[in-house]
């Protein structure tokens, strides 16, 4: 299938480009939230509020 | 006494037979009521680890074990067997129901058998329809990890791809949906971010290029219709937190992508805007669409009356309003809460089986009509919860009398927990996890669908400890250890 304007491909035409998600706009961490998406003293608290969470749900849905 | 048959041994259905043998009573003297498993496997899978071992962090043997020792400490008796038929009326014969099954175990494979039943919950889980996207799946061009055997493979191929890249050459990697209405888009997430894992730690992630290939129409999707956090005072979006991580990483998204074929190395798709591409990979894992697991139902004199209990699709249909209407109508009432089929008080579809209302996420069509919507997840800790509800609902009808009044559970009242591993590591991994409240959005009740105290994502090292937590808490609770039922669904 042929387009008839060669900047805008029309439904159905094969095109080699790949339609990539524009993710420029996406927030990028700062070093320190890297940082503490490693710590374990502050992970070890994340996973406490977690599980915290997890059984607060538990309790109040429909189980 | 009453015989209750659970067609399946996944998450919903051996849930429900652990329930049932517990308050039931196990086999022995005194013991009135029997508790029947029908399964094709003879090994219970813990599916969400699988991504673990598709990436090889794990065996096979740290995700399966065999059913038959849980059942006979359980009193619970096992067919290894495949369901093919349900007779809810009875037949000429006897009025109470009976399921026809044909054993694939058990040294009696390819033997016919029928089982009488008072209670019946069908628990069949999800056929992979491999077959709706030619060349996809482990028989076509692509790998899978919907089975540990599936997953076994995927690994072995993504170290020949980490061999190749160590070498010096150039690799492209294909992560993703296979179908525009594929479900599971959490576990193709987490497997990306896996794969992007191991290759960071192989010293070869700047050889690779990693491509997310989706149906969700935006990131953070994930069947859900996404979801919307609170985080610093400020409400943002899954799909922002989600597209974060994306480039984070440097995992290329495509997305609203319905692919239509695999060749040997080449995926071609049609995006929403109606045009079609084609992409070459060196590995792609791509997951298939599911369907119900066929089963035929006749009536007492033998009409086939199949097309009335289950839904096009082979999922068995429930308490839930069927009912054709745009989004904009949806309602979170559509839901099931008691998984009961219409017009039978004692037949129940769980998990997977169940004939969902329609999608979650509002469904997309490409301009050329090819529908983009990814169906419902109906896996995992919702599925776990609705196999102890049925089973709830049986005990109390048999001890109380069948006019007991059902138990309740509906997606759109409870609440899941998705952890989705973006590495594995007890000081190198990390994971998205989030929870949501309810799974389905009810925009009656609260402004943004959900419950903004109990809708919360957050990435680190502890969402990989929480997902490893629950790996091992899940497959005590499956094998039946003492305390098991202290553990939530």
């Amino acid at each position: 299938m042929t387009t008839t304007d060669p900047g805008i491909p029309v439904p159905g035409t094969t095109v080699s480009d790949q339609p990539t998600a524009d993710l420029s706009g996406a927030p990028l961490p700062t070093a320190a939230t890297l940082r503490r998406r490693r710590s374990v003293p502050f992970q070890l608290t994340r996973f406490a509020v977690f599980n915290t969470r997890i059984m607060r749900m538990v309790t109040k849905g429909a189980h | 006494m009453a015989d209750v048959v659970i067609l399946g041994a996944g998450i919903s259905g051996h849930t429900a037979a652990l329930h049932l043998s517990r308050l039931l009573g196990r086999r022995g003297l005194g013991k009135k009521h029997t508790v029947t498993v029908v399964s094709p496997n003879s090994r219970w899978n813990w599916i969400p680890s699988n991504i673990w071992v598709g990436v090889g962090k794990l065996d096979k043997e740290d995700v399966v074990f065999p059913l038959q020792p849980v059942y006979d400490r359980k009193g619970i008796v096992f067919r290894q067997a495949k369901a093919v038929a349900i007779r809810p009326d009875g037949d000429i014969d006897d009025h109470r129901g009976a399921v026809d099954i044909e054993y694939t175990g058990q040294g009696k494979a390819g033997t016919p058998g029928q089982l009488r039943y008072d209670y019946l919950i069908n628990a069949t889980g999800p056929r992979l329809r491999f077959e709706a996207t030619p060349g996809l799946g482990p028989d076509g061009h692509t790998v899978s990890v919907c089975t540990a055997d599936h997953a076994l493979e995927a690994a072995a191929r993504l170290r020949e791809v980490i061999k190749r890249l160590a070498s010096g050459e150039e690799q492209t990697l294909v992560v993703g949906m296979g179908h525009g209405t594929c479900t599971c888009e959490g576990a193709a997430f987490e497997y990306v971010f896996n794969v992007d894992h191991e290759l960071r730690e192989a010293g070869v992630r700047d050889r690779a290029r990693l491509v997310y290939l989706t149906n969700e129409a935006h990131l953070g999707d994930f069947g859900v219709d996404g979801m919307t956090f609170e985080q610093q005072g400020f409400q943002t979006s899954s799909e922002l937190w989600t597209g974060s991580l994306f480039r984070e990483r440097g995992v290329e998204a495509i997305l609203g992508a319905h692919v239509e074929q695999v060749e040997e190395g080449l995926v071609r798709y049609e995006t929403l805007d109606g045009l079609k591409h084609t992409l070459a990979f060196d590995f792609a894992m791509i997951l298939p669409p599911f369907g119900g697991v066929p089963l035929a139902a006749y009536d007492r004199e033998g009409i086939d009356i199949t097309a009335r209990l289950f839904a096009p699709s082979g999922f068995m249909k429930v308490d839930a309003d069927y009912t054709a209407k745009p989004y904009e109508q949806w309602r979170a009432a559509d839901w099931p809460s008691t998984y009961l089929a219409p017009g039978y008080d004692n037949v129940f579809a769980v998990g997977i089986a169940f004939a969902p209302p329609h999608q979650i996420s509002r469904p997309q069509k490409s301009t050329n009509g090819t529908v983009i919507a990814p169906s419902p997840p109906r896996t995992g800790m919702p599925s776990g919860v609705m196999g102890k509800t049925a089973a709830l609902t049986i005990v109390d009808r048999i001890k109380h009398g069948a006019d007991a009044p059902a138990h309740q559970a509906s997606m759109a009242s409870m609440g899941a927990a998705c952890v989705a591993s973006a590495g594995h590591g007890l000081r190198s991994g990390s994971a998205a996890a989030m929870t949501m409240m309810p799974v389905v959005p009810d925009y009656v009740r609260y402004p943004s669908g959900r419950d903004l105290k109990d809708t919360r994502g957050e990435i680190g090292l502890s969402g990989h400890w929480v997902k490893l937590m629950l790996h091992y808490l899940f497959i005590y609770k499956a094998k039946g250890h003492p305390g098991w039922q202290l553990i939530p669904e």
